[in-house]
């Protein structure tokens, strides 16, 4: 493949190598052999790009800092209904290995956001509807964190679609 | 293997037809961004992996509403009919994909000896250590089979609805379905892991959690290394039979006896 292509075509933007007929680089989209306007359009679209990138990065380390929020939630209140009932040790455990759940996931979106958010988005709508299944007055306490929660995982998601870190 | 056939189908750019090269991040021609052409794709993915879920949750609320006011045989058909035709509906919009797992894949002896011994080693460790985590946590074991006496031919339902149907369509639905659109924004271990966790999710108890993960992560390694579904279906029945056959057992024999 190297040798048919020869050295003297290169991007301009990107150093790597091009063929002839092709208007745009194939590794940084630079349209070498396009229009000034072309590549005046290319530049102003990189800076937006970056932008862009820099905000899906922030967004999916809000979304997991929720993660870690719920968790530390989770386990407190489970440490609370624990003692209220009287010391029932299947409310504690229950919470707890949910609270470890939200942690693992918080960690492991450090390696793969998408699914690591979506799993955790998934677990906490089950949770909601679950503790409306037994006691249909909790959906509405603490609506606004659940909106938010829900919000931030759910950005968190799409920004881990936006810059492909699958 | 798997890894080729997004590559194959994203050969040519989306938007002026004209071939890509194997690296290419950008057509050459008119400079649309590949990525671009294929986020579209994986947010669709992600998109029906996440309808999927939330409409196992409805099923679910629907089901818990339902057995709340009256258990009978015609709720359990209906809760039962519903999942297994939003099954086949969410197996539809992936219909291609789907039907070649119903081939034998590269099934072979050591696969069917494996799918056999492995759910009655799973079977046996389950019943007896979650029976005996319910024991102390609950106080009492959950009976799966009590809750079919009361029909005429308990037996038969209990197989039917425990032992036979969801091996099928559990096994179409999260190895089939869900594991092809996870597969497509992940790769092959991230899939596993995930349909694994989602299957275990929608048994919707926290206590199941802690077995059937890593039982999902047995059916879903055996779904792509052998690129099948029946030998998912073969440990599923097993396990799921076994069990409640202990269930009946136990049931005759130790609760009939004290009269409870």
């Amino acid at each position: 493949m190297e040798e048919v292509i020869p050295p003297s075509f290169q991007c301009s933007f990107c150093d790597s190598s091009m063929e002839e007929s092709q208007v745009f680089c194939i590794s940084c989209g630079f349209p070498e052999n396009g229009t000034e306007q072309e590549k005046s359009k290319f530049h102003a679209h990189r800076v937006l790009e970056m932008r862009d990138t820099k905000d899906a990065k922030k967004g999916i380390s809000s979304a997991r800092n929720t993660l870690f929020v719920i968790a530390a939630l989770t386990m407190l209140w489970g440490i609370y209904y624990f003692f209220k009932s009287n010391w029932d040790i299947s409310i504690i455990i229950t919470y707890m290995i949910l609270a470890c759940i939200y942690m693992v996931l918080g960690y492991w979106s450090q390696q793969k956001p998408l699914i690591a958010l979506i799993l955790g988005l998934l677990v906490y709508l089950t949770i909601i509807v679950l503790a409306a299944l037994f006691e249909p007055s909790t959906i509405l306490s603490g609506i606004i964190v659940k909106i938010l929660v829900i919000i931030y995982l759910g950005k968190g998601i799409n920004s881990a679609l936006h810059i492909r870190k699958v | 293997m798997e890894n080729k056939i997004p590559q194959i189908a994203s050969l040519s750019c989306e938007q002026c037809n004209t071939p890509l090269q194997k690296r290419a991040k950008f057509c050459g021609t008119c400079g649309a961004a590949v990525n671009k052409q294929q986020n579209d794709k994986l947010q669709k993915s992600v998109q029906y992996i996440i309808v999927f879920y939330l409409s196992f949750l409805a099923l679910a609320i629907a089901n818990a509403i339902l057995f709340e006011e009256d258990t009978s045989l015609s709720s359990e058909i209906v809760v039962e009919a519903v999942f297994i035709l939003m099954t086949l509906t969410f197996c539809l919009l992936d219909i291609k994909a789907i039907l070649k797992l119903y081939g034998l894949g590269d099934i072979d002896l050591k696969s069917i000896v494996l799918s056999i011994v492995a759910p009655i080693i799973t079977a046996i460790i389950v019943y007896y250590t979650i029976g005996w985590i319910n024991v102390v946590l609950e106080g009492y074991d959950n009976n799966m089979y009590e809750a079919y006496v009361y029909y005429d031919y308990p037996l038969v339902y209990a197989i039917i609805f425990l032992a036979i149907l969801p091996p099928i369509f559990e096994e179409l639905a999260f190895r089939g379905f869900l594991f092809n659109q996870m597969r497509k924004v992940s790769s092959v271990q991230v899939t596993i892991i995930g349909t694994s966790f989602i299957f275990a999710l929608v048994h919707f108890s926290l206590i199941s959690f802690i077995w059937i993960f890593p039982f999902g992560m047995l059916l879903g390694y055996l779904r792509q290394r052998y690129q099948t579904l029946w030998l998912g279906m073969i440990v599923h029945f097993i396990h799921n039979f076994l069990v409640l056959m202990l269930d009946y057992y136990y049931y005759n024999t130790t609760i009939l006896e004290l009269g409870l």
